[in-house]
């Protein structure tokens, strides 16, 4: 009698064997249908997906950044989530559509179409982080030079989707974000230009700002000499807030509204051009017109701190 | 001998442990503590204002929990000899696994519901504005469905593995799922794009399509839920999702009870 005790302690429940059986047999017979039925087991996508060279030409006329969202297979648990956590709502997609011009690279509708060209380039130039999905927020001053100059906004997760709210707040800080050109030096404190003139008035001290161009090679001259190396001009530039300007209409990009009123305020032709503005201190603006060399450079600093 | 699934004496004894343990239980309060701040903090101290009171994700918040209250969770008491004491009893072992799994699941669902209260809480109070809504009760029931279905794989581990070596496991078994995923989400970069290597592409070519067909069952066990999403946002519910959930969540019970039944836990064992 001990023994037969001894066993009933140890059987297996017959009802759990039936339902994991059951279930079983229930997920192998839907994993086949929806493997053979898989849109209409997708979330749906309110995102207005433009093809990619339709986006960035629209993007260049509209001035809206491109929102680029490098997909993958449609199927895929992280694609999934992204449809279903931040394209199929609502809000998150009124936002990118009203803010942004979105453009899907790869993905049309279960990620095997044929690869073209202009996604290859868009892939090469834009995607900073390898593993799909990523998106890359290109406004519309980054979309013609290469994008080493800058670190585009990403929006990248690893393993579990991140919550909506961060896709929000993704979405509210970048809407209006400028480039800011990466200087070779780490060394410069470089400012954005909206928040040039509060700094300035908070900290009394003038504003550099040097406004250069793409593929220019007395400019690019000017950004080696002087913010690449440890030399006195970072003394000196600490008395001062610098801002880098770049014009892009040479490449035939669009300039953001801010960028086209400073080169218009100070009547900028040549690149590059150095300005100082002392308006929070009450003094005279000072200019020097072309790159002149590094002992010039350093008595413009001086004279104008 | 009690023919009840459910033994409500080891039940009331597995929340007592946790309630008593002095090794646990200064690194659960202060785990849940670290959880509590955490949310608080993601809800009231952001840059922009929050569009919904819910910052922390799923799994961020149920994962935590069932880790806490489930590392051992069988394991221990194998370990430490408790089952041999346990095991003298006229108790079924399939009882006592399913008891441990309740317990751990009804536990670890509670502590995910208080933080997600707290988070409501910290966020309608820092923004007006933001009330509970519809994906509110959504991430409810997914942290719940969440809980059941990890305490089910964190029993599993835990009747496989001595001690507390259920947690590393599952870590390990995440981790791993997690790059199988991210190389199946490689796809267009490596096969399709210019940017990949001659060697790259042909791995890919081998290794991607594996990746692919791995990525969902993986998943599916280290981070088990019910999706409601498909509430508002799917054109139909996906019944392969939700038996897949179900399927794991009983299938990790049944190998649970099996190893557990296999077991040699007398005195003589040790």
């Amino acid at each position: 009698m001990q023994v037969n005790k001894k066993i009933a302690t140890e059987m297996l429940p017959s009802s759990l064997v039936a339902v994991v059986i059951i279930l079983l047999l229930a997920r192998t017979g839907t994993g086949i249908y929806e493997r053979f039925h898989p849109t209409q087991f997708l979330s749906r996508d309110l995102v207005q997906w433009r093809e990619p060279l339709a986006g960035l030409t629209e993007s260049r006329t509209t001035g809206k950044p491109v929102f680029i969202y490098f997909s993958g297979a449609a199927y895929l648990p992280k694609e999934e989530q992204y449809r279903r956590n931040y394209f199929s709502d609502p809000k998150i997609a009124d936002t990118i559509n009203a803010k942004y011009i979105p453009v899907k690279v790869w993905d049309k509708s279960l990620g095997d179409t044929p690869k073209d060209q202009i996604v290859n380039q868009m892939q090469t130039k834009y995607l900073q982080w390898y593993c799909q999905p990523a998106i890359h927020v290109v406004p519309v001053e980054c979309q013609m030079v290469h994008n080493e100059r800058y670190k585009l906004p990403h929006f990248y997760t690893y393993g579990s989707v991140a919550p909506r709210n961060t896709m929000f707040n993704f979405l509210d800080e970048n809407a209006n974000w400028h480039p800011l050109p990466v200087s070779p030096s780490q060394e410069v404190k470089w400012t954005r230009i909206e928040e040039a003139q509060t700094k300035a008035n908070l900290e009394h001290k003038p504003i550099l700002y040097f406004f250069a161009r793409h593929n220019d090679e007395e400019c690019d001259e000017a950004m080696r000499e002087l913010f690449d190396d440890n030399d006195c001009e970072h003394q000196q530039l600490k008395n001062y807030i610098c801002c880098m300007i770049y014009d892009h209409t040479a490449t035939g990009s669009k300039n953001s509204q801010t960028v086209d009123r400073l080169i218009g305020k100070y009547k900028i032709q040549t690149y590059p051009t150095f300005i100082v503005d002392k308006t929070s201190l009450s003094g005279q603006n000072d200019k020097i017109i072309g790159y002149r060399g590094h002992d010039s450079m350093e008595e413009f600093l001086a004279n104008n701190k | 001998m009690k023919d009840s699934v459910i033994n409500k004496a080891l039940f009331k004894a597995t929340i007592e442990e946790w309630r008593y343990n002095p090794v646990f239980l200064p690194i659960m309060v202060l785990g849940y503590l670290y959880l509590i701040g955490f949310a608080i903090i993601s809800v009231s101290f952001v840059s922009a204002p929050i569009h919904e009171a819910t910052f922390s994700s799923v799994f961020y918040t149920a994962a935590p929990c069932v880790a806490l209250l489930g590392t051992g969770i069988i394991g221990q008491n194998v370990s430490s000899g408790i089952l041999s004491v346990l095991f003298a009893r006229p108790i079924r072992r399939y009882s006592y696994v399913l008891t441990r799994w309740l317990a751990l699941s009804v536990a670890s669902s509670t502590l995910c519901l208080i933080l997600l209260l707290i988070e409501q809480v910290a966020g309608m109070a820092a923004f007006p504005g933001v009330v509970p809504d519809f994906n509110t009760l959504c991430q409810a029931v997914e942290r719940v469905s969440m809980c059941f279905g990890l305490s089910a794989t964190f029993i599993m581990f835990s009747s496989v593995l001595p001690s507390a070596i259920n947690l590393s496991a599952w870590i390990v078994f995440c981790f791993v799922s997690n790059i199988i995923v991210e190389i199946a989400h490689m796809e267009p970069y490596l096969l399709h794009s210019s940017y990949g290597s001659e060697l790259g592409r042909k791995l890919g070519e081998f290794v991607i399509p594996i990746c692919k067909e791995m990525a969902l069952p993986l998943q599916s066990i280290a981070f088990p839920y019910i999706d409601l999403s498909f509430l508002a946002h799917t054109a139909s519910i996906s019944w392969f999702a939700v038996f897949t959930y179900f399927s794991n969540l009983s299938l990790s019970l049944l190998i649970a009870i099996i190893v557990m039944n296999r077991k040699e836990v007398s005195y003589a064992s040790k």
